[in-house]
């Protein structure tokens, strides 16, 4: 009775009406789920976790101020017109919602910098190095040093700067302070911005460009959020008078436009694939339901996506740009399953190919299964995403496509058998010898690939963004910036401020000039650095030092017409110096700058040192880093060997696992040695010619195509696998024409890729397109002649040739 | 760090704050009607020559400090400061590059006031006050008519203006014709004064481009 209610359940299940409602169904529900599911096009997802690098990456988002936006007005005709740029920034900024944006506070009054530089004056002995406290000492209070200062006080109050001065001449007859100002604001400004107060804006010297920086609430990684801010500050842009224009530069500009690329690709090439294959099954069948097997991977893909996604917490953008590759793996199965429907005798054809065709599928699983375990995000999702397209693909072709294709009415002979193997001995010899010399120039093509560790090559962010970031960098300067970060943490400020005066030192101790470091460290001391300046101050500063200085300094101010209390204000101050307590002074116009080089997250705060990517001052930082477990060195060439190493580890790793997987299926499902042998001569073929392939191109190596080639492996062996099958099994030109077919699917979902933008894509589609290329040709050509050469490596099953004759 | 990734302008955008946050201090901002007036009157002004004598009555010192000199002026961004006397300098600005000359050592510097803000504060304010550009002051001054001939204006920093800590105020006396500047009193906090007045003023006439090379 069970055995009764459960065939009646398979066959309600085959009827057409059941499997249209049950698709549906599915397709529906896995489509709501969607807008509930998270996408985004970060490229940090091609970064192995597990690792410093990732760690790294995050470090860098967050230190490299992602919640700012530079917005740069000019006159569309480039005139310097600085009044109509000041009015233009007042419009545009009363137009600000700070919902999206604000003008960056400043964080003090711009009234209180004289205070803040008084504060600072108190606090000299704080910012003197050994080597500066030797220079007052002994050059500064000569009796030579105090005139020379004394007499460019002089000169320097009856030229014009003189009528502006901020500071009160008397207190600082010497210029220790004007000096220690100097320094500090040397160190500000040793960026080479070229940004210049003018009308209370930052503007160009040549006063054609103003600069406002706005700071965002919207995270760069919020898409949806990045694309509302950059919405309302292209309002803003089109409230300004016609003649002035604004231009941005963002990190949400990035973000937009990688997904915007990546959406225009994912839309362009599932039009094309659909477009091509849509053509090819016409052209092959003649028949509208071939175009079922369009449909499968397609609807496939819906509850594919849906299961994938529900997997991770944001799904990538660019793992959703394999849909067409996918699609032309995937559609093989309903080609084949068509093509045993559509012949004289579906059941037994259908029964025959689910063997073949599903350890096919298998084959393939096994490379996306392996990609499921890999420490890269981007390859578990795309192993995820197409390891479901390819299963629900393999049950729809079997389940769902052979009730709705028509058997041929006429009484069509099958197909006879293709020979077993191609042509004579001699023949069979030179297409061996042809393939051997293929085989070598593909390998000697692939010796010239190199790897490419660069992960923002990836970064499929617009030219006309790029561009717009250098055209901005023209303006306000900052030079090409290839610097290495540094970067010590510590549980709390004081201990990072600590280490980061320690880095400093010891940069300099191994040569590195102070003007190459941009570094907190000379504007905001540690306080163990202030105690110990603070100490050495008050030894140098006996009290028959300070007498001998007072009796030089009236000597000499005599001389140059000073008045007796000129410098009574100076000597209350030095004064202070011995007094006042080593503590650190809050100096509000260094405050937006402590914030850019201190960051706290988490409990852990960090401080950070730019220095030049050059292998010797990294090789400087790295051996400090040997002394300062704290200190990590965030160098291009460091993260890119890194990433080199651990890349190529992963690709080593997920390699052996797919092919340990395959050759594990292929094996049991063959179980003949030269089976197995042949079956592998395509998938060799195909990884040689598809690296070969991306070295024609001019491609290198790289995090997202390195995939590709574990992928035609896993898609060439299919081809060894069906031909060896066949040619076993007596081929029929309908078999013969589903593989190549299915080759060409695969070849055609890949080639599609060539016509997208996203750097991510391209090079995938060259080794996908030259790898399936090549092991379908060698499965078509050099198998039969490797049969033919070697009868016993594949002998023909008695029954089938005689079924196939028959 | 890299191209795409392009934290170069993120970067950059973090380091303008810390900029902002220094220039902002040196910045001036913008004006009232009556400045909009003198503007207009010096509009036509496209050179100007002149001799100066500037006294500074400093607590600092037991005598004022005397000094002759020439000043060129050629709006917007063009000015030359030649000292005579005491001692002999000079000073011409050229855009965004600054070149001084030194009369005792007899050696020219350049400077550029790219990443110089200290400086190019300083020029900005030479170039307001002595470019008649004075629309760039008013959002820092309050301006007052002190006389309407020959006119005179009276700036009084307001209380938010950076240099409101050391002046007390600038009075500006115009010509009879209202086309320069006659002369500028500076008084600072400290009870200190400087006083500029110009002398055998010349309009319009042409400058040598040379000059500006020292």
């Amino acid at each position: 009775m069970a055995g009764l209610f459960w065939d009646k359940r398979r066959q309600d299940l085959r009827r057409r009406s059941a499997i249209l409602g049950l698709v549906a169904a599915i397709t529906l529900a896995s489509a709501a789920a969607l807008p509930f599911r998270t996408f985004d096009g970060r490229i940090d997802v091609m970064l192995p976790d597990r690792s410093d690098l990732r760690e790294v990456f995050g470090l860098l988002r967050d230190i490299q101020v992602a919640d700012k936006v530079l917005v740069t007005l000019a006159m569309r005709d480039g005139s310097a017109a600085p009044e109509a740029l000041t009015a233009a920034a007042e419009t545009y900024v009363a137009g600000l919602d700070p919902a999206w944006a604000a003008p960056l506070a400043p964080g003090f009054a711009a009234a209180d910098v004289a205070d803040d530089f008084a504060k600072l004056a108190r606090r000299l002995p704080d910012y003197l190095s050994t080597a500066d406290l030797r220079a007052l000492r002994d050059g500064a209070s000569s009796a030579a040093g105090v005139r020379a200062a004394l007499q460019a006080l002089k000169s320097r109050l009856q030229r014009p700067e003189g009528m502006w001065s901020a500071v009160a001449p008397g207190s600082d007859p010497l210029d220790w302070n004007g000096r220690l100002a100097a320094s500090l604001l040397h160190a500000v400004f040793s960026f080479g911005y070229r940004a210049v107060p003018v009308g209370g804006h930052l503007m160009d010297p040549e006063r054609r460009h103003l600069l406002l920086v706005l700071q965002t609430p919207v995270p760069m990684t919020d898409v949806a959020g990045g694309r509302g801010l950059l919405a309302h500050l292209a309002a803003r842009a089109a409230e300004l008078p016609t003649p002035v224009e604004a231009r941005l530069v963002c990190g949400h500009l990035h973000t937009a436009g990688n997904e915007a690329i990546i959406r225009r690709d994912i839309r362009r090439t599932a039009l094309a694939v659909s477009a091509v294959f849509l053509a090819l099954f016409w052209g092959a069948y003649r028949d509208p339901r071939a175009l079922g097997i369009l449909l499968i991977p397609m609807l496939a893909s819906v509850p594919a996506l849906a299961a994938a996604a529900a997997l991770f917490p944001s799904f990538s953008f660019i793992v959703l740009g394999f849909g067409s590759v996918i699609a032309g793996i995937a559609v093989d199965y309903g080609i084949h399953t068509y093509v045993a429907a559509r012949s004289a005798n579906p059941e037994r054809n259908l029964a025959g190919i689910r063997r073949p065709v599903a350890l096919s599928a298998l084959t393939t699983l096994c490379v996306f299964v392996a990609f499921c375990f890999s420490c890269i995000p981007a390859y578990r999702q795309l192993g995820a995403f197409a390891s479901f397209a390819i299963a629900i693909s393999l049950v729809y072709a079997f389940w769902a496509l052979p009730p709705f294709v028509r058997r041929r009415e006429s009484a069509v002979p099958e197909s006879p058998p293709i020979a077993p193997a191609a042509g004579s001995r001699a023949h069979a010899a030179g297409i061996a010898i042809g393939a051997v010399l293929a085989l070598a120039v593909g390998i000697g093509l692939l010796a010239r690939l190199a790897l490419d560790p660069d992960v923002s090559k990836l970064d499929g962010t617009p030219q006309a963004v790029l561009d717009e970031e250098t055209r901005a960098m023209a303006v306000w300067g900052g030079g090409p910036s290839r610097a290495a970060i540094l970067v010590v943490e510590a549980p709390d400020e004081n201990e990072a401020l600590r280490l980061n005066d320690r880095l400093y030192a010891g940069l300099q101790d191994a040569g590195l000039p102070a003007a190459e470091i941009s570094s907190l460290a000379p504007l905001w001391p540690s306080a163990e650095t202030r105690r110990a300046r603070r100490a050495a101050w008050n030894e140098t500063w006996t009290d028959a030092r300070i007498a001998e200085l007072r009796r030089t300094v009236v000597q000499e101010a005599a001389a140059l017409d000073y008045s007796e209390q000129a410098f009574a204000a100076f000597w209350e101050q030095f004064a202070e110096w011995r007094d006042v307590a080593a503590e650190p002074e809050s100096a509000g116009f260094l405050e937006p700058l402590r914030r850019q080089f201190v960051h706290g997250r988490d409990g852990v705060v960090r401080a950070t040192t730019f220095i030049p990517d050059e292998p010797a001052w990294i090789d400087a930082a790295l051996r400090l880093r040997q002394e300062m477990p704290e200190l990590r060195v965030i160098s291009r060439r460091a993260f890119s060997a890194d990433l080199s190493a651990q890349v190529v580890g992963e690709m080593r790793r997920t390699t052996i696992w797919a092919g340990i997987f395959i050759l594990l299926v292929t094996g049991l499902a063959l179980r003949r040695a030269g089976m197995l042998a042949l079956a592998v001569l395509p998938a060799v073929a195909g990884m040689v010619w598809g690296g070969a392939g991306m070295a024609l191109w001019g491609l290198s190596l790289n995090v997202s195509n390195l995939i590709a080639g574990i992928l035609v492996f896993g898609l060439c062996i299919d081809y060894g696998i069906c031909m060896a099958y066949a040619q076993r099994r007596g081929m029929r030109r309908d078999t013969f024409r589903a593989v190549t077919l299915s080759a060409l699917t695969t070849a055609l979902g890949a080639a599609v890729l060539l016509i997208a933008d996203h750097p991510a894509f391209l090079s995938i589609g060259v080794t996908l397109v030259f790898g399936v290329g090549a092991g379908y040709l060698c499965a078509w050509l050099v198998l039969p002649a490797m049969l033919t050469l070697f009868p016993r490596l594949n002998p023909p099953d008695a029954d089938a040739a005689k079924e196939g004759g028959a | 760090m890299a191209r795409r990734m392009s934290p170069r302008p993120f970067r950059a955008a973090g380091l303008m704050c810390g900029l902002l946050a220094v220039q902002i201090a040196v910045a001036v901002e913008p004006a009232a009607d009556l400045l909009g007036q003198m503007e207009k009157a010096m509009a036509d002004v496209r050179t100007v020559k002149t001799d100066f004598v500037q006294e500074k009555k400093m607590a600092l010192f037991n005598h004022p400090l005397v000094t002759r000199g020439s000043i060129w002026v050629e709006p917007p961004n063009r000015l030359l400061w030649r000292v005579e006397s005491p001692m002999r300098y000079a000073l011409a600005l050229d855009g965004s590059r600054i070149r001084q000359w030194d009369g005792e050592t007899g050696k020219t510097t350049s400077l550029s006031m790219d990443g110089n803000p200290v400086f190019a504060a300083v020029t900005e304010q030479l170039n307001a006050w002595f470019g008649g550009r004075y629309g760039l002051l008013a959002r820092d001054y309050d301006v007052e008519r002190q006389a309407a001939a020959p006119a005179t204006f009276t700036f009084v920093p307001k209380p938010t203006a950076p240099s409101a800590k050391m002046l007390e105020s600038v009075t500006v006396v115009f010509r009879e014709d209202a086309r320069y500047i006659a002369s500028i009193r500076i008084a600072d906090r400290s009870g200190d004064v400087t006083t500029l007045t110009f002398a055998d003023t010349e309009i319009n006439v042409p400058l040598d481009p040379k000059a500006w090379e020292l």
